[in-house]
């Protein structure tokens, strides 16, 4: 009896079926989903206001228009950087403090003389300050992502159509892909290291040269353990 | 030029980390959804002194909701993204996500004039989710990522400057001399005092 029924309602199904998406068409006034991307030739179109947006629509000249609007008061990036949060108050921002303990002396003040000296050395020592930080973020959103996704699915899976079994596998995929990356942190946190070890040296030679002869063994050294410590993975 | 093929070396280095690591690739969910990734091309205006990357999307939707995500920001970028409908008289609900489609950071819906805009910064991706209440819905959504900032950093180095020799007790004692002797002076004066009235 049930498997009669069943044959029925799928005959119904079938013999309706044109009628019904007619239904759902009428519904959406014949309309069907679109996704227009823009291409890169057309974006150097709006760039360079080669674009003929006469005909456009006003969503897109509206939308145009409050971009402009954004970007053409902006005077840096800087600006724009600090005038904005986080998307999350809660994800990762740049942290550059140092500790107090880890400050290092210097006999060269920003500005003086001796500075020519030291200046390649400290544009290097600031260029591996900020990936550091940005590689920490990367690590801890990835982290943080990871951690949210596997208590999600976890406490998800019981209730949800894909069954335990197939969480599981995700699951595997997602600690997987989480080792792997771990590793390719290492790899590049240890690369970064040589570079801000390598740029403290080099202030150290013109530390030498300005009467400080021993500067990376009393000072140097500090800070670079700090900043070991500051970016070593805790998991 | 050895220096120029340095910086370079180390700034392939770093610029294949985030090339290459496989990191987040959009707002975590287990539903079977169809997300749209929105691609970002270089935008340089003459007109504007912030270089970037835009996307510009046209959509149709008759669904009640659609997915998108944006990959490839760097957390010192400034991002702004906007949606426009075509039909001021029609609200769109949008919200935006990031670690996965359930935890909404921000979320607004188009004004009178058809708009809504936020600006924020984050690391590597970001989702957004727009819901359509009256179907169909034609909207234009915006993103647009800045070149990196180069936020001012606080110094590593503190503002004592050691002197020859580098000995901080002998630094210490030629800056802070006259401290010194004043104490010694309040001290003695201190101990003759007691010494008299005993």
């Amino acid at each position: 009896m049930k498997s009669i029924k069943m044959i029925f309602c799928m005959s119904v199904l079938i013999f309706f079926s044109p009628l019904i998406s007619r239904a759902q068409s009428d519904a959406t006034g014949g309309m069907v989903e679109a996704i227009n991307q823009m291409g890169e030739a057309e974006i150097e179109g709006i760039q360079n206001h080669t674009n003929d947006l006469t005909n456009a629509g006003e969503a897109l000249s509206g939308a145009l228009g409050s971009l402009d609007t954004y970007l053409t008061i902006a005077q840096s990036a800087n600006d724009l950087y600090t005038a904005t949060q986080a998307l999350d108050a809660n994800e990762c921002q740049p942290d550059f403090t140092t500790s107090s303990n880890a400050m290092m002396p210097t006999h060269c003040p920003q500005g003086s003389d001796c500075f020519t000296c030291y200046q390649s050395a400290e544009n290097e020592l600031t260029f591996v300050r900020r990936t550091l930080a940005r590689l920490w973020c990367i690590y801890s959103n990835t982290k943080n992502f990871n951690e949210r996704a596997i208590a999600f699915g976890d406490n998800t899976s019981g209730v949800h159509a894909i069954n335990g079994l197939a969480w599981q596998y995700a699951k595997a995929d997602i600690v997987s892909a989480y080792d792997s990356f771990k590793q390719t942190y290492d790899a590049k946190y240890m690369g970064l290291m040589g570079t801000l070890d390598k740029a403290l040296h080099d202030i150290s030679n013109c530390e030498a040269q300005y009467g400080e002869p021993d500067w990376y063994q009393r000072f140097g050294f500090i800070y670079f353990e700090f900043m070991k410590d500051k970016y070593k993975r805790n998991d | 030029m050895h220096k120029k093929i340095k910086t370079y070396r180390l700034l392939f280095f770093v610029i294949s980390f985030f090339v290459t690591t496989k990191t987040i690739a959009q707002p975590f969910t287990l539903d079977s959804i169809n997300v749209t990734e929105l691609n970002l091309f270089d935008y340089k205006p003459a007109n504007v002194k912030v270089n970037g990357k835009l996307n510009v999307t046209t959509v149709t939707q008759v669904k009640d909701t659609m997915y998108f995500f944006v990959k490839g920001i760097s957390a010192y970028s400034p991002t702004y993204v906007s949606v426009t409908a075509n039909d001021k008289t029609k609200p769109i609900d949008v919200r935006l996500h990031k670690w996965n489609w359930h935890d909404v950071l921000r979320s607004g819906t188009t004004d009178a004039n058809g708009h809504w805009e936020d600006k924020f910064r984050t690391e590597t991706d970001f989702g957004i989710m727009i819901i359509c209440k009256d179907k169909p819905a034609e909207y234009v959504i915006t993103v647009w990522s800045g070149e990196e900032a180069k936020p001012d950093l606080p110094t590593p180095f503190s503002k004592e400057n050691v002197g020859a020799g580098g000995s901080t007790v002998t630094d210490f004692l030629k800056k802070n001399w006259m401290y010194i002797l004043i104490g010694l002076l309040i001290l003695i004066i201190g101990i003759l005092f007691l010494k008299r009235k005993k």
